[in-house]
C-alpha cells in the first residue's frame, strides 16, 4: 500500500487549518447582543415558531394577525416567568411539533440534523478518495511504459 | 485488460453508491409518510382535554362570560373576524341555533377587528349572545384563522373543531353525535 505523498499531506492540512479559523471566525464574529431580557427571548422564541397561517416565515418575522396575537402571547409568557422550554412546549402543545423552525433532535426531527453532517462525512470521504485516485493514476506502471516504448517504434521513433 | 478491470470496478462502485442512495431515500419517504398530517394532529390534540378556560366582557351589553361557567350546558366557541366572508356566510346559521337552541350556550371569540365593527355586525346582522376579546384565549384554543368552531361538551371537555363555515345542522350533529355516544341522549 502506497504511502500519501508528502504534497497531498500538506494540501489536506492546509484545507484543515482554513476550516478551523472559518470556524473560530464564526464563533467569534457572532452577535453578541444580550440574549436575556424579555425583548430578546421573545424574539428568539417567536423566531423559532412558525406562523401558523403563513408560508414559511416566523412568527417574529410575520405581519400576519395570527402571528401577532401568538408574538403577545410568548412575551406576556416570559414577562411572567415561564422558561423559554415551556413556552416553546406550550406551543408545540397547541399548533404542533411542525411549526417548529428548529425541528427536535428527536423522532423524525433528527433527520435534519444528522443528514447534513452525514454529508459533510461522505463529502470529505469521497474527497479524499478523490485526491488519492489522483495521485495513484499519476504514476506509470510498467505496462504504461511497454505501451509507449511499443508506439514509438511503430511509428519509427524508438 | 487493464482498462476493462478498471470500468468493471467503476461500474460496481457507482452501483453500490446508487444502491446507499435509493436506501437513504425510500427510508426518508417512509418517515415522511407515515408522519401525522398537521392538521389532523393538530385538531386531535385539543379533543377531549378539558377546554381552556377564557374570560371576556362582551362588546355588545357589557356583560361578563366565563367558559367554566358554562358548566353544565353545551358550549360553542365561534372564533370570527367581521371582515371574514365565512363569517359573514355563516353568521344566521349562528342566530338561528341561538333562537332555536336556547340550552345551548354561545359565546362569539372577536379575531382582529376593531370593537366598533363588531357592534355594527351585530347591530346589522342580528345576535345577542356573548361576544367577546381575548387573545390569549386565541392562543389557548390554537386558533390559526377564521372562521374556527370548537364545541365544549358540559363537563367542560372539548369534543368538536372545525376550521370554516358552520351551519345549525352540523352543530346540532355533532352535538347529537356526541350525546348517544356518552349517553346523554
Amino acid at each position: 500500500m502506497k504511502k500519501l505523498s508528502s504534497g497531498s499531506t500538506r494540501a489536506v492540512v492546509r484545507l484543515l487549518a482554513l476550516l478551523a479559523v472559518l470556524g473560530v471566525a464564526l464563533i467569534v464574529g457572532r452577535d453578541r447582543a444580550p440574549t436575556n431580557t424579555v425583548e430578546a427571548r421573545t424574539e428568539a422564541i417567536a423566531k423559532d415558531f412558525k406562523c401558523p397561517t403563513c408560508q414559511g416565515q416566523s412568527v417574529a418575522d410575520s405581519k400576519a394577525a395570527t402571528a401577532k396575537v401568538i408574538y403577545d402571547e410568548i412575551a406576556r409568557r416570559v414577562r411572567s416567568g415561564e422558561s423559554d422550554s415551556a413556552i416553546r412546549g406550550f406551543l408545540v402543545d397547541r399548533y404542533g411539533e411542525e411549526r417548529l423552525l428548529r425541528p427536535k433532535a428527536t423522532g423524525a426531527g433528527a433527520i435534519v440534523w444528522i443528514a447534513p453532517v452525514i454529508g459533510v462525512v461522505v463529502a470529505i470521504a469521497g474527497l479524499a478518495l478523490a485526491f488519492r485516485r489522483w495521485r495513484v493514476r499519476a504514476v506509470p506502471t510498467d505496462d504504461d511504459r511497454d505501451l509507449v516504448t511499443t508506439l514509438r517504434k511503430s511509428r519509427g521513433n524508438g | 485488460m487493464k482498462t476493462r478491470m478498471n470500468g468493471t470496478l467503476g461500474s460496481q462502485r457507482v452501483r453500490v453508491i446508487a444502491f446507499g442512495v435509493l436506501v437513504v431515500l425510500l427510508a426518508f419517504i417512509a418517515v415522511l409518510a407515515t408522519r401525522d398530517s398537521g392538521k389532523q394532529a393538530r385538531a386531535g390534540r385539543l379533543l377531549g382535554r378539558t377546554a381552556p378556560n377564557f374570560t371576556g366582557t362582551s362588546l355588545l351589553d357589557d356583560s361578563s362570560f366565563e367558559l367554566v361557567a358554562q358548566t353544565g350546558k353545551y358550549t360553542v366557541v365561534n372564533v370570527f373576524a367581521t371582515w371574514c366572508a365565512p363569517c359573514v356566510k355563516e353568521h344566521p346559521e349562528l342566530v338561528r341555533l341561538h333562537e332555536n337552541h336556547p340550552e345551548i350556550s354561545l359565546v362569539s371569540l372577536v379575531f382582529d377587528t376593531p370593537k366598533v365593527d363588531v357592534e355594527k355586525f351585530f347591530k346589522q346582522r342580528g345576535g345577542t349572545w356573548p361576544v367577546v376579546t381575548n387573545q390569549r384565549a386565541l392562543v389557548d384554543f390554537g386558533v390559526t384563522g377564521v372562521p374556527e368552531t370548537y364545541i365544549v361538551d358540559p363537563s367542560g371537555r372539548l369534543i368538536f373543531h372545525t376550521n370554516g363555515g358552520v351551519t345549525e345542522k352540523s352543530i346540532m350533529r355533532a352535538i347529537d353525535t356526541h350525546k348517544k355516544a356518552s349517553g346523554r341522549a
